[in-house]
């Protein structure tokens, strides 16, 4: 198992009520995101959608991870339910041009989870190869 | 930028209970006009009568409530505010045929013994065993639990009997509950935990059996149980209030969860129709949303948001997603200048953009913040 | 109303934060003072315990949101690292002073919302908080998940986790006879999130009466009611096991099953509440306010009027409540503090 940081460029695309205010946090707390991650906030995970995402991948990005509020948390109700459906199909056409799946990742989070926000950037890294066996 | 909206000086009430009168006066108080819609009855069972709504048009500040049953079919108003009470449902504990014990509500109780006045009456209150049943067939809601220890307290005030309260989990965390518990005890009351308990009638009463005790006692009160009013589901869907897994107005959210504000800007909801807690507290949401509401109608115009959602008119293509995307009810269809379009209301917008990204052909724009803030992580 | 009041608000929690913001939203002039270098108290502390990428309503979220929402409020002017240090009545509102300004100021209304310390668990000497490692407060399990992540405890899980409510609540020998509200809440979510992690961990709470609290903990409550062993009983004492230093062992009196036992658990996590802060009698003093009979601020019946004509409370500071019922208490207050404004300066 590697243990090597994976520093490539990473986009983080977050709602501001969940990773944008939990970014906030960390500020006021002296810590942030490591400088390979680029921050992209919308005002609700509704709003993430397959364009948002590819065009993240196409400006650089070798990994995206969506985050938006947990369900039953949204403000606009059916925001998280959105982010989480596009994620999944987004992830589906990534496979389908040759962008392996697990470069796209969706998570929900709290203001008050920046800790696990930082440890989830850091373990964002490419699944062990399994070796090659029978079916 | 369009121009600011002035607000129709006029509240709705919704409902006909404890919580809609009090909302009606302190609406009257405050010097807001007020329309009363009852909305009873409209459970699909064609019980309807008086009053009700068939559908909500526009936004906060000018809401155009299609009505039926009512003078006008058509009603302006700034605001609205949905206060349908609760249900009472009897608990369902029921004593077999022939049983003579009295089985009654913490209210019929305390009544009966205000109406025996007479001396012979107080004198064989004091010989009575009264059983007062909590928790059972299953947990119950705080207002009815505090309307109980309130009737046990004004039955202590006129009477002397035996008072046995059995419950499973006392609660204690609003300050009436606790009040009252507290003063009961001190007055006499013996309070009784149970995890498991048997009720069996027979001709000299009901034995109660939990862990730690056995009792005969010869009259069980045995507070209601509540549920959402009928109407609820027929409501929601007419104004565009969500209903939660409970069957209560609205579903429950952190972020909504005692503001009163539902999803839709300007329709609010109070009391009972969306909280189990003591009167004190359903009181207290009622006031709270109605200086709310108020405060809106003074202010005469709406209030702005930070951002809001706004379709460029000559790009939209009127295939209605923005509209049915919103969870809002921010967005409708609008002439001008013989020009149709998509048209977002600003202050009932909530700035989350789902519109924009819906939009197949990007005719949406969030203003004044930008959709899209990139910034540079140190 | 006059757009030209002001109104000082002490603390700037979320209690604090919502007076302001609702005191703002009615066109008034908020100086907002808090004694910490940052605003949110002690909601900032409040972990998140989603389960499945699922809330679970326990209501720590909603700090971030007032923090964000003051942040762009140009009626509300915030002091932080600050304390106010003198209070006159004067001209018919109140004269003071914050630390370190020489300047004195204006308000026509002050608002409380100075919150809350935790009951300390070293008054409940028998449970051995502080010299046995397997023995934690409900806050510190709180702290560990919010600073160290989501998954602190999942090591200590194996041993039964034992929770122990009413730490320092309803317990007229210790001085505090009340419910302290949120205890009950946060135990069962907790129970619920730690099941969640390690779905074979055996977890008991132990209990006087559990509080179901409001509509949104229903759905935990029901969850919790049946799938997770409650006893009605608190222990007395709390040792080393004899053959086992690192396990707790109690005796336990199950007063509605009338036996009594000894258990053992891995880790133990004390249930402690809200008790007043340490300053509240200073601050009580600096603007006239009586206290109750626990520390907490004494109210008229409407529970946000204060005997001191034009000072108002907000949130734990009068008395323990839940993030959500504090956001609520704070919105009666800034209403009635308005209505005041209103009255006075017709």
């Amino acid at each position: 198992m590697s243990d090597a940081r994976d520093t490539s460029p990473l986009v983080l695309i977050g709602c501001q009520r969940s990773a944008g205010a939990a970014l906030a946090r960390l500020a006021d707390e002296g810590r942030a995101l490591p400088s390979h991650v680029r921050w992209q906030s919308v005002p609700c995970g509704g709003t993430i959608d397959e364009l948002m995402i590819l065009e993240a991948f196409e400006s650089g990005a070798e990994r995206v991870m969506v985050v938006s509020c947990a369900a039953g948390a949204c403000n606009s109700v059916v925001g998280d339910e959105r982010a989480r459906r596009r994620t999944a199909a987004t992830r589906e056409l990534l496979e389908a041009i040759g962008i392996e799946g697990w470069r796209l990742r969706y998570e929900t989070m709290a203001p008050n989870m920046g800790a696990d926000l930082l440890r989830w950037v850091d373990a964002f890294v490419a699944p062990v190869e399994e070796s090659v066996g029978e079916a | 930028m369009s121009d600011p909206r002035l607000i129709e000086p006029r509240v709705m009430v919704v409902g006909q209970g404890e919580d809609a009168l009090r909302a009606v006066a302190l609406a009257e108080a405050g010097g807001c006009a007020v329309v009363r819609v009852p909305h009873a009855g409209a459970n699909g069972d064609g019980g309807a009568s008086g009053a009700r709504i068939e559908g909500v048009d526009g936004c906060v500040g000018g809401f155009s409530v299609r009505l039926a049953g009512a003078d006008e079919t058509r009603v302006g108003v700034g605001a609205i505010v949905v206060a349908l009470g609760n249900r009472r449902m009897p608990a369902g504990v029921a004593p077999p045929k022939g049983s003579h014990v009295p089985v009654m509500t913490p209210v019929a109780w305390a009544e009966k013994v205000r109406r025996d006045l007479r001396e012979e009456y107080r004198v064989a209150w004091a010989r009575r065993r009264v059983v007062v049943l909590l928790d059972h067939p299953s947990d119950t809601p705080k207002e009815t639990s505090a309307e109980a220890l309130r009737a046990v307290q004004d039955v202590i005030a006129l009477a002397h009997p035996e008072i046995y309260v059995y419950y499973r989990n006392l609660q204690v965390d609003t300050h009436q509950l606790e009040r009252l518990t507290r003063e009961t005890r001190e007055a006499g009351v013996v309070y009784c935990r149970y995890d498991q308990i048997e009720l069996a009638f027979s001709k000299d009463g009901v034995t109660v059996t939990t862990e730690e005790s056995q009792r005969l006692g010869d009259l069980l009160v045995v507070p209601e149980a509540i549920e959402s009013p009928a109407e609820t589901g027929d409501l929601a869907a007419r104004t565009g209030i969500r209903v939660g897994a409970d069957g209560f107005l609205q579903d429950v959210n952190m972020r909504h969860v005692g503001a009163g504000q539902t999803v839709r800007r300007g329709i609010y909801v109070a009391g009972r129709c969306h909280l189990d807690a003591d009167a004190e507290t359903q009181a207290a949401d009622v006031d709270r949303v109605m200086g709310r509401v108020i405060a809106l109608l003074e202010g005469g115009a709406v209030p702005l948001p930070e951002q809001y959602a706004e379709v460029t008119s000559e790009e939209c293509i009127r295939c209605l997603t923005c509209i049915r995307t919103c969870p809002h009810g921010a967005i409708e269809l609008r002439t001008s200048e013989e020009v149709t379009a998509a048209h977002v209301v600003p202050e009932a917008c909530w700035g989350c953009g789902m519109c924009v990204a819906n939009c197949p052909v990007r005719a949406i724009t969030l203003v004044p913040a930008a959709e899209l803030v990139e910034q540079e992580a140190v | 109303m006059a757009s030209s009041h002001t109104v000082l608000v002490l603390g700037g929690g979320i209690s604090g934060v919502t007076v302001a913001q609702s005191l703002a939203q009615r066109d008034v002039t908020v100086h907002l003072v808090e004694r910490a270098s940052r605003l949110g108290g002690n909601a900032l502390r409040v972990c998140c315990k989603a389960i499945e990428g699922e809330c679970q309503l326990c209501g720590g979220c909603l700090v971030g949101d007032a923090l964000q929402e003051i942040a762009d409020t140009p009626k509300v002017e915030i002091e932080t690292n600050a304390t106010v240090t003198r209070v006159e009545r004067r001209d018919g509102g109140f004269v003071y002073a914050t630390d370190g300004a020489e300047q004195r100021r204006y308000a026509d209304a002050v608002v409380v919302a100075t919150g809350f310390q935790d009951v300390d668990a070293r008054t409940k000497g028998p449970y051995g908080w502080g010299h046995y490692d397997m023995v934690v407060t409900g806050r510190e399990m709180e702290e560990a998940l919010l600073t160290q992540g989501r998954d602190a405890w999942d090591g200590r899980l194996d041993r039964g986790v034992a929770f122990i409510q009413c730490v320092g609540s309803r317990d007229e020998h210790a001085g505090r006879g009340y419910c302290s509200q949120v205890c009950c809440r946060y135990a069962m979510r907790l129970a619920r999130y730690l099941r969640w992690r390690k779905p074979d961990v055996a977890i008991t709470v132990f209990k006087m009466d559990m509080q179901r609290a409001g509509r949104e903990s229903l759905p935990v409550w029901q969850e919790v009611r049946d799938s997770i062993r409650f006893v009605s009983g608190l222990p007395a004492v709390i040792r080393r096991a004899a053959d086992d230093p690192t396990l707790a062992e109690f005796l336990i009196d199950d007063t509605t099953g009338g036996e009594t036992r000894r258990e053992t658990f891995g880790l133990v996590v004390l249930a402690n509440g809200i008790a007043p802060q340490p300053d509240a009698r200073a601050v009580a003093g600096l603007l006239g306010v009586p206290r109750d009979d626990y520390g907490f601020m004494a109210t008229a019946d409407d529970e946000v009027s204060t005997l001191a004509t034009g000072v108002f409370v907000a949130g734990c500071c009068q008395a323990p409540r839940s993030i959500a019922a504090s956001v609520f208490h704070a919105e009666q207050a800034a209403e009635a503090c308005a209505s005041f404004l209103r009255g006075a300066h017709a």
